[in-house]
């Protein structure tokens, strides 16, 4: 019983790491944490929602749309409102971020209203059997997207050329931008690539549960725990902290109780935060050897 | 010349006081045509689907009473001012909105919001500063757990969990079963207080609660606790959480394949956002609720009527509505009984409501509570039907059609 719990929580981590890729991104390249992340997950469902309902075409083809918009919403947040704002501070940042976490919010609520509502596809009510386990289909397309969104994001940044201007712009914008690269410029496109991402985790946040206006600050949440764990900023460490996570969250609901699955995965985090404080994967992502 | 300069400031400043009391309505009614009533309601968030329903029901009876030309009271006619906030479904905002409407905005009581977790915070704050509050919707047991010295101002119309939990096992006995129960319920009160009975209920009618999960609110992952419910052989499934949470659930249950031929989903399927949200998924799911178009109390099929008009077309809908429009005319009517607007005249008098509604009898025992009959719905072909007591026409639906 204990390994089928292994294995749901496997499966269930890929979830994890597709909703926390983005928040990676940005930090690990900006050195600034997205408080309205919840909200780029929830308004990515609420765009899927929209589209499925208008096309009738399956949510995870909606995304090759929906993606492509995401980016462009985070581009234009990150040139239009981040960037002036960088020069003030960390803190302002922040708190511009969660300005953009109240106003989302108030907006779903407007646009959609506040009833749960969840993306409908065959496969979100099937499952699959691994080494003897029902697993359900959508956590086992969750894992493939989100080693295929981690191994891109590599040889995103380790092999082209835009990939290589982001690591300059992170691991010293003053430098990258006498070279010649154009560092908003860059951290637009960041930001833009953190929201298609996460269009991704949306997506399957809302074909795997349901999700409602304010349901954005759980999720949030969750991709914290899973990039300090991980190591704020690093890829790898956002792979290995969602997994984590996961079977963590299994294993705890199944042997003690999902009355202390929290309780658990906190502690769990607290401890490893007291022994390593970095996480496991320390380096951020634009500053990745 | 200066003592007319000084007679004619006090008199300004006489007039404004005057008006601004009139602008903020008041409890004393000397001379002020207008009665402040407040609710705090979750008209945003988790919650918020069950909230438009009881506002909707709150503003027409307020409508009624001012088309009729208003509330007498001693003598004269008073317009009720209904103030509506927004609780965002949160507890603290619901408890500062309930503070602010009653020394604020000088409401003379207020209707409550719903579920414990509101509905306590609210009542703890009418019991500080000594005013009526009538809410429904907060399970009885859970409700009157937390004041153990019993509550003075605060009171509750809904069924008392020890018949709704009896009516669970009596639902589950029309159907042939192996009695082997899953239970899910989250770490609210009332998942709490609830769990609880069901525990202690289950085998006085021969069931045993094979597989027991309590998780905390906002859980959307359940694959280990279907699992267990599954290698427990349950057949009777009974979940009392959320409506997001109880969806996610409902999902996995039908994508892991765990087939519970009996299927009560408390709370979780108490609007139409359950068949919205899950679709074919969502039926055979049970629901306990307090009215039906079976029901023939006076006024009670106009007012369905009206809801349905006003857009609200699912029967436990309607319900929410009817119940709303129904306890603002407790209100009204102890309000007219005290012929006064003083809080303690008011709160006296709702304690001796003795009379039908369009939502049935309403009578407060001696613990502020009014335990109204509990009935048990089922969905069915998108909408909500009465399984529980047997109405003609109507059966009940096994193994629940959504998870077959």
């Amino acid at each position: 019983m204990l390994f089928y719990h292994l294995i749901d929580g496997f499966f269930l981590g890929g979830l994890y790491v597709t909703i926390a890729l983005g928040l990676t991104l940005v930090f690990g390249v900006m050195n600034t944490v997205n408080l309205a992340q919840g909200e780029v997950l929830i308004g990515s469902a609420y765009l899927t929602y929209t589209l499925a309902s208008l096309t009738h075409l399956d949510p995870l083809l909606c995304l090759l749309l929906v993606a492509p918009i995401m980016f462009v919403i985070g581009y234009l947040v990150q040139r239009l409102l981040l960037n002036p704002l960088i020069p003030r501070g960390q803190e302002t940042l922040l708190v511009a971020t969660f300005g953009l976490l109240l106003v989302a919010e108030t907006l779903f609520g407007l646009i959609y209203g506040n009833n749960t509502l969840s993306l409908s596809a065959s496969y979100t009510l099937t499952g699959v059997t691994i080494f003897g386990d029902t697993v359900r289909t959508i956590y086992v397309i969750a894992l493939v997207a989100a080693l295929l969104l981690v191994v891109g994001t590599h040889l995103l940044m380790t092999y082209l050329p835009l990939g290589k201007a982001i690591r300059a712009a992170a691991e010293d914008p003053g430098a990258a931008a006498s070279i010649g690269i154009n560092v908003p410029l860059v951290y637009g496109i960041t930001f833009g690539l953190a929201a298609a991402i996460s269009a991704v985790g949306g997506t399957l946040i809302g074909l795997s549960f349901g999700f409602g206006p304010t349901t954005g600050s759980s999720w949030l949440l969750r991709s914290f725990t899973v990039i300090v764990l991980g190591g704020m900023g690093s890829l790898w460490g956002t792979l290995l902290g969602g997994l984590l996570i996961g079977v963590l969250e299994e294993v705890a609901a199944s042997v003690v109780g999902p009355q202390f699955r929290d309780l658990i995965v906190f502690a769990f985090l607290v401890i490893v935060l007291i022994v390593r404080p970095e996480g496991f994967f320390g380096q951020r992502v634009g500053v990745a050897k | 010349m200066s003592t007319v300069s000084k007679a004619a400031r006090s008199l300004f400043l006489m007039a404004m006081l005057a008006l601004s009391m009139v602008a903020c309505g008041g409890t004393g009614g000397s001379g002020n045509q207008t009665i402040v009533i407040g609710a705090t309601l979750p008209l945003t968030g988790a919650l918020a689907a069950v909230g438009v329903l009881l506002k909707a029901g709150y503003q027409a009876a307020v409508d009624d009473i001012n088309a009729a030309g208003g509330l007498e009271v001693n003598g004269q006619k008073y317009h009720v001012n209904l103030i509506i906030l927004d609780n965002t479904s949160d507890p603290n905002t619901a408890s500062n909105q309930a503070t602010t409407l009653y020394l604020q905005d000088n409401a003379v009581a207020l209707l409550g919001p719903f579920t414990p977790p509101l509905v306590i915070p609210v009542s703890q704050v009418a019991e500080r500063v000594k005013r009526p509050l009538i809410s429904t919707t907060a399970p009885i047991e859970a409700w009157l757990s937390a004041r153990p010295s019993g509550w003075q101002y605060s009171w509750d119309v809904f069924f008392d969990e020890k018949q709704q939990t009896s009516m669970s096992f009596q639902v589950a006995n029309m159907v042939k079963t192996n009695k082997r129960v899953a239970l899910f319920t989250d770490n609210e009160e009332d998942g709490v207080t609830m769990g609880k009975l069901w525990t202690e209920e289950a085998p006085q009618f021969g069931y045993t609660i094979a597989y027991r999960a309590i998780f905390p609110v906002g859980t959307t992952n359940f694959s280990s606790q279907i699992a267990a419910a599954k290698a427990a052989n349950a057949e009777v499934l009974i979940a009392q959480m959320t409506p997001p949470d109880a969806m996610a659930l409902w999902k996995q249950m039908k994508a892991l394949g765990y087939h519970p031929i009996v299927a009560e989903s408390e709370k979780g399927s108490s609007t139409t956002t359950w068949m919205q949200a899950l679709g074919n998924v969502g039926e055979g799911a049970l629901i306990a609720n307090f009215w039906s178009r079976s029901f023939t109390y006076p006024g009670s099929q106009e007012l369905a009527a009206r809801a349905e008009k006003a857009g609200i077309k699912a029967t436990i809908e309607q319900a929410g509505y009817i119940m709303g429009y129904s306890i603002t005319e407790v209100l009204f009517d102890a309000i007219k009984r005290a012929d006064s607007t003083d809080p303690d005249a008011i709160n006296r008098a709702i304690g001796q409501t003795n009379k039908t509604y369009p939502v049935g009898p309403i009578r407060f025992g001696s613990n502020h509570a009014d335990p109204i009959r509990a009935i048990m719905l089922q969905w069915q072909n998108g909408d909500t039907v009465q399984v529980y007591p047997p109405v003609s026409g109507v059966s009940l639906e096994a193994p629940a059609k959504g998870l077959a």
